[in-house]
């Protein structure tokens, strides 16, 4: 920790932390375009630029290291004409798209030009035009509001070790595009690349048009994709989810998310299971828990699929409830074989396990001896005689004749095939946590609101033991 | 009345004593029915025979609302959001697209407002829509006449909003 003066004023700052962020930390803001805590420093916006005292030309606050002693001005009339004039010259060639591009409310360009920037343009000339371009499935560019910063290139090369993006021509014709013979990009970071990009010029197309920020109801949650559950905001605009956006960790290094999680979200949306079935029928709640309830009561050995997708709090309940009830029961929540490779990347975020709780669940005591073949084998041979399953789809070679309990969140074709189904809440409209692989419990919070009456799979259990008990009103009283 | 310490300001008015004749205060009102009769006579009424003839609406005056079109004859609503934003009753309601290869010789950007409904019954009419229209694309320059026998029609929609013709951006009777 050393001693600097930041406009006259003494702080202590780490000394292995970047001026920038160091200096965020005590509440100074300097502006900046190009540079990013994970990325290699480039000093290529010529926006951070500060003055030192004793240094005649002026310091990009980005790639000066923190000294004893140092004295840095940011108020003075010549930092104050730098960030002006680095402004005037970013927006010259800057196309006047804020109505029509995806990145207003977001913009850091918008945010710095407010605050730091003159108000007026000298620029007469013509902008140069060039025309909006595909390059990946997801992405799209648009050269004209390219401020060349060069993030999405050091993103590409540092981070994924791919060199898809390159830096074209020079001076006001510079152009950030694919390589010359490359495709057009595949991988599994484009809505990351669209997130790093400060201005609008690479955007995704599967969230384009759909609605301005400035209307969602941001909430803390996690991504449920894989099993490193990374932090993220939830935007939700009238009960809709409509998008992800990365939160950031810098103590943990976590700064990105990957597209396998974030753009699966129309199951939160849309054809969402709300009602009770009951051999592919809906019928009424009444008449599930009864018959469920009973079913329970009369069995001697339970068995529950599934958890890994369930949330902590939620599984801890489930084997209270169950622990109370007295019954033989076994819990199991490795339904799948990517289960068994919960901490396999697959690249640098993403991993083999497609659930965000399984070490979560095993932690929470949903593992058997027998696993899932011997359970299936269990209920075939009528060993057990209820079956539930937590969200997963049903497994195959069930041939029991007990009774299958599917807890759903959307209607899937497994809906008109188990005994009973019943509706759950989804992640995204409870609050709670998750473990994910390297044991972080990862907490989320309520993002939507349920429809009304719809149960946790918690809740659910609950409600089934009291169903089962069977209490007996008395007959005495005055009512 | 039982207040305390309450002084009288005002002074009843006195009648002089030609006013406190019956007769006085009768031809007093019958010479401004007569004033009134004779100018109906001669043609100072202020009745507006509507349908036939229109009243004259002021230049600023804030009536329906109307979608405008440029020079070119291509609409001027880039769905930026900027009226549903500012709109203070939520009357506004905006659902953007991507502009087709199609439909390019109809918008000068790349998005544009696939749907544009404006609910009349819950508008105000105050008009900070047109103020924040950064294209110039919505005025509330129209009449002040809506009526309608159903809901359904009180919701504007863009074909009844937008003009036929375009022009330079310019309200109507500005």
């Amino acid at each position: 920790m050393v001693k600097i003066k930041i406009d006259g004023k003494e702080f202590e700052l780490d000394e292995k932390k970047n001026l920038i962020d160091a200096s965020k930390e005590v509440g100074v803001d300097i502006p900046y375009f190009c540079y990013h805590p994970s990325l290699s420093i480039v000093g290529m916006c010529r926006m951070c630029l500060i003055e030192l005292e004793g240094v005649p030309k002026l310091q990009a606050a980005c790639n000066t290291p923190v000294k004893e002693g140092m004295s840095v001005i940011t108020k003075s009339p010549r930092v104050i004409e730098a960030r002006e004039g680095t402004m005037e010259f970013l927006l010259a060639n800057h196309p006047l798209d804020c109505p029509v591009c995806d990145k207003a409310g977001e913009c850091h360009l918008q945010d710095n030009s407010f605050s730091d920037g003159k108000g007026n343009s000298r620029f007469t000339g013509e902008k140069r035009n060039h025309p909006q371009e595909d390059i990946g499935e997801n992405l799209v560019i648009n050269h004209n509001r390219c401020i060349i910063c060069y993030r999405c290139v050091r993103f590409e090369k540092e981070k994924l070790g791919v060199s898809n993006l390159g830096l074209f021509e020079r001076g006001s014709h510079s152009l950030i595009g694919l390589t010359p013979g490359a495709k057009p990009v595949t991988h599994n970071y484009q809505g990351a690349l669209a997130d790093l990009c400060p201005v609008g010029a690479l955007l995704n197309k599967k969230t384009m048009f759909k609605s301005r920020v400035w209307w969602y109801k941001t909430t803390d949650t996690v991504c449920t994709g894989c099993s490193t559950v990374c932090p993220v905001e939830s935007n939700v605009r009238d009960n809709k989810m409509y998008r992800l956006m990365p939160r950031e960790i810098p103590a943990e290094n976590q700064y990105f998310i990957c597209d396998q999680g974030r753009f699966n979200l129309d199951w939160l949306n849309s054809n969402r299971l709300q009602s009770y079935y009951a051999n592919g029928t809906p019928v009424i709640s009444s008449e599930v828990y009864s018959a469920v309830g009973k079913k329970f009561s009369d069995s001697t050995n339970v068995a529950i699929l599934g958890g890994a997708r369930e949330s902590n709090e939620n599984l801890l309940k489930i084997n209270e409830v169950m622990k109370s009830s007295g019954k033989k029961y076994f819990l199991e929540s490795v339904v799948d074989e990517g289960q068994n490779h919960t901490t396999e990347q697959v690249d640098f975020l993403l991993t083999r396990d497609e659930r965000p709780n399984t070490r979560g669940a095993k932690e929470a005591g949903f593992k058997s001896d027998t696993g899932l073949k011997g359970i299936i084998q269990d209920f075939n041979d009528n060993k057990i005689q209820l079956l539930f399953i937590l969200n997963e789809g049903l497994p195959e070679g069930l041939t029991g004749s007990g009774t299958v309990v599917l807890l759903q969140t959307n209607l899937t074709e497994a809906t008109q095939k188990a005994g009973y189904v019943v509706p759950i809440q989804t992640y995204a409209e409870q609050s709670g946590s998750f473990i994910n692989k390297s044991g972080i419990a990862r907490a989320f919070g309520k993002a939507m609101e349920p429809v009304q009456g719809l149960l946790t799979s918690g809740a659910f259990f609950e409600k089934l033991f009291e169903a089962s008990i069977q209490k007996k009103e008395a007959a005495v009283g005055n009512y | 009345m039982g207040t305390i310490n309450v002084v009288n300001v005002a002074e009843r008015h006195k009648f002089a004593w030609y006013q406190k004749s019956y007769l006085y205060s009768l031809l007093s009102g019958m010479r401004i029915t007569i004033r009134h009769f004779f100018k109906s006579m001669f043609g100072g009424t202020v009745t507006l025979e509507y349908p036939e003839k229109q009243r004259q609406y002021s230049s600023r005056f804030r009536g329906m609302h109307s979608l405008k079109r440029d020079e070119q004859g291509r609409e001027r609503c880039t769905a930026c959001f900027c009226c549903m934003w500012i709109c203070p009753a939520d009357a506004i309601y905006i659902e953007a697209e991507a502009v087709s290869p199609e439909r390019k010789h109809l918008h000068p950007e790349d998005k544009y407002a696939k749907r544009f409904d404006i609910d009349l019954l819950r508008c105000i009419y105050c008009g900070l829509c047109e103020e924040a229209c950064p294209k110039g694309a919505i005025y509330v320059d129209g009449t002040g006449e809506m009526a309608a026998d159903n809901r359904e029609d009180l919701i504007l929609t863009k074909e009844r909003m937008t003009e036929k013709n375009g022009g330079p951006i310019i309200g109507r009777r500005l």
